[in-house]
């Protein structure tokens, strides 16, 4: 209603005097053929005149529109003076008002069109998030770094490895020359030998100075190079696999197989259970560069149903375990060269007693850095093989169940739920844009028709 | 009009079928009196009226009876055709009109001929609007709550409306005769 209108109605309701009543009441009387009353014959004339001046439709226009109402007015077939000339009265939209619904219901199919749009490009949007999962099923992996130098590469060869590999190299054959070295110390020092010997045995230690001076450059170049030390990286991961009960043994077998096949080692294997529940665990250790192949393999063999992986980056205990060693063996060949110098018995034996405990030192660390170099390079595996539907919550295909349908319902829920509330949050201002959109036009609209009343 | 919106091979109409076709039969001549007196032009009157019906028609599920007489729906519907048809004439070839029922019977008394002569030239006075009232009161026969519901104003302030052109068109006459 327009604000004219209201003025209007507010004016005209104010007060409406009670001659104007009477007359529209004799007015609608004469309309209804009524007699009027005496003094009134004035109204009862005009009706009458206005009614003769009623326009009646043309009988050739009554037959048409009748035969078309008849038909259930079908479109393209309006009858009418003008009809299919393009210029019919109430077709105003020309050839846009083809495609415009009838009235706002009219619009419920659009509607309910662009609603289904947004949901099925919502669920399909889904969808995709969905399949750009991991395909492993309940596939993990976790890579964790040592310190502040373990970095995403801790899988990948650096840059530096060739000149690593290099100075690794050299390093090997310096602590092979070592080796040698301790051996003849530790075995002259640690018995009841002469001191011909341990003399014997000190030069031959001096003629090794040009190898302790190149032990002592590497030392130092390690020093240097701590920063760009190779990556060691240390793998583990653990994989559950679901076979039917009485094939988990079988299973179990072709595991050891294929993990001595990849030049792993099986630590322990375990296979306990019956024909109707079964469990296997192993734990082996394959080489960590093939740790990925074997993994794919072992997967082969019967349905996953986890897989965990991690990755942790050891190179800065390696490092530590090596300058340790490095360390010690310094202190070593200082107190060799003590005892060479050595004047008296009590000197020497002190020094030898020292020398003994650098030495158990030397083995630990030894040790110790072998220990690191061995997590970095096997890596370690825990496979559990279970009978199919014992103590595992997948979908397996053969074990479908009551919970594994409540299971499945309700992640379908979840879904479907989910799906509802995007594709509202999507519809939602869409449907308020449209309705504030509606409402604009219509009474824009409302307002142009009645214009077209003011002359 | 016996057979109206009910084909011969079609089930018994519907209620709402059957509804709207006694709208039809009861109000085909008055839709068309009310928008041909309001355009003034019985081409684009029998256009409009067509247009009124097949819209009608095919909303008939919008009808809310709360919201007013079927009958004041459908004037309504074509009160917005016709209106339609008054915006494309403006915008496009102003319509060359028909002169409403322009012959008087021969045997028509002359007091009558003059009368009617001097309505016609009073009508001519009456603005789109208040010709719009007469041709929904006189020729089209709707009451005041009708009209009302037609225009979207309030009962009372159509019976004002109504009574004011009623009294501009008496004076029209008058000075016209």
């Amino acid at each position: 209603m327009r604000l004219d209108d209201l003025r209007s109605k507010g004016r005209d309701e104010a007060d409406i005097p009670a001659e104007v009543e009477r007359e529209l009441e004799i007015l609608d009387a004469a309309l209804r053929g009524e007699e009027v009353p005496a003094g009134m014959e004035g109204i009862e004339a005009l009706v009458s005149d206005l009614r003769a001046e009623r326009p009646e439709p043309e009988p050739r226009f009554e037959a048409e529109l009748d035969a078309w109402a008849a038909a259930g007015f079908p479109r393209g077939k309006r009858p009418g003076a003008r009809a299919g000339g393009g210029g019919a009265g109430a077709n105003t939209g020309g050839f846009l008002s083809r495609f415009r619904p009838d009235g706002p219901r009219g619009w419920t199919p659009v509607a309910a069109a662009a609603a289904a749009f947004v949901v099925i490009g919502v669920s399909l949007s889904q969808i995709g998030d969905f399949g750009g999962e991991d395909s492993t099923t309940g596939g993990t992996q976790a890579v964790q770094g040592e310190g502040a130098a373990s970095g995403g590469d801790a899988a990948a060869p650096s840059a530096q490895e060739t000149a690593d590999d290099a100075a690794a190299t050299l390093e090997d054959v310096l602590e092979n020359e070592s080796a040698k070295r301790e051996s003849s110390i530790e075995a002259g020092l640690s018995g009841n030998q002469g001191s011909d010997f341990l003399e014997s045995d000190v030069r031959g230690y001096q003629s090794g100075g040009a190898l302790l001076e190149s032990k002592e450059a590497l030392s130092r170049d390690a020093g240097a190079n701590r920063g760009q030390e190779k990556r060691r990286v240390e793998r583990d991961a653990q994989l559950t696999l679901a076979a039917p009960a009485d094939e988990v043994a079988d299973v179990n077998d072709s595991v050891i197989d294929v993990v001595e096949g990849a030049n792993g080692v099986v630590l322990n294997s375990r296979v306990t259970g019956t024909d109707e529940a079964a469990r296997a665990t192993l734990e082996v250790r394959v080489p960590s560069s093939t740790l990925d192949d074997t993994l794919a393999a072992l997967s082969e063999l019967a349905n996953v149903k986890s897989r965990t992986e991690q990755s942790q980056d050891i190179t800065r205990t390696y490092v530590t375990a090596k300058d340790r060693l490095v360390g010690l063996r310094a202190e070593r060949d200082s107190l060799a060269a003590r005892i060479r110098a050595a004047t008296t018995d009590a000197e020497v034996a002190a020094l030898q007693a020292q020398l003994a405990s650098v030495n158990r030192a030397i083995a630990d660390a030894k040790n110790e850095l072998a220990d690191v170099e061995t997590r970095a390079q096997l890596a370690t595996v825990t496979i559990v093989i279970t009978s199919e539907g014992a103590g595992t919550s997948g979908d397996d295909d053969d074990g479908w169940s009551f919970g594994d349908a409540l299971d499945d319902a309700g992640k379908v829920l979840e879904v479907g739920a989910g799906v509802a509330l995007i594709s509202a949050a999507v519809l939602l201002p869409l449907a308020i844009i449209a309705a504030i959109a509606y409402f604009v036009v219509s009474a824009a609209n409302r307002r142009s028709r009645e214009r077209a009343l003011d002359e | 009009m016996n057979d109206v919106l009910t084909a011969p091979a079609q089930a018994a109409p519907t209620d709402a079928e059957a509804a709207f076709e006694e709208l039809y039969r009861s109000s085909r001549d008055d839709v068309f009196a009310y928008v041909s007196g309001l355009l003034r032009d019985r081409s684009a009157a029998e256009d409009v009226t067509a247009a009124a019906f097949e819209r009608a028609y095919r909303r008939s599920s919008s009808f809310d009876p709360a919201r007013g007489s079927m009958r004041a729906w459908l004037f309504g519907i074509a009160r917005n055709a016709a209106l339609d048809e008054l915006r494309r004439r403006k915008r496009h070839v102003e319509m060359t009109g028909e002169p409403v029922a322009e012959t008087t019977p021969a045997e028509e008394e002359a007091e009558v001929a003059m009368r009617r002569a001097a309505l016609r030239q009073g009508m001519e006075k009456l603005s789109a609007r208040e010709r719009e009232l007469v041709a929904l009161k006189f020729f089209a026969g709707l009451t005041t709550a009708e009209i009302a519901s037609v225009i979207s104003v309030g009962e009372r302030a159509a019976a004002m409306r109504v009574h004011r052109t009623i009294e501009k068109l008496r004076r029209a006459c008058d000075e016209a005769r």
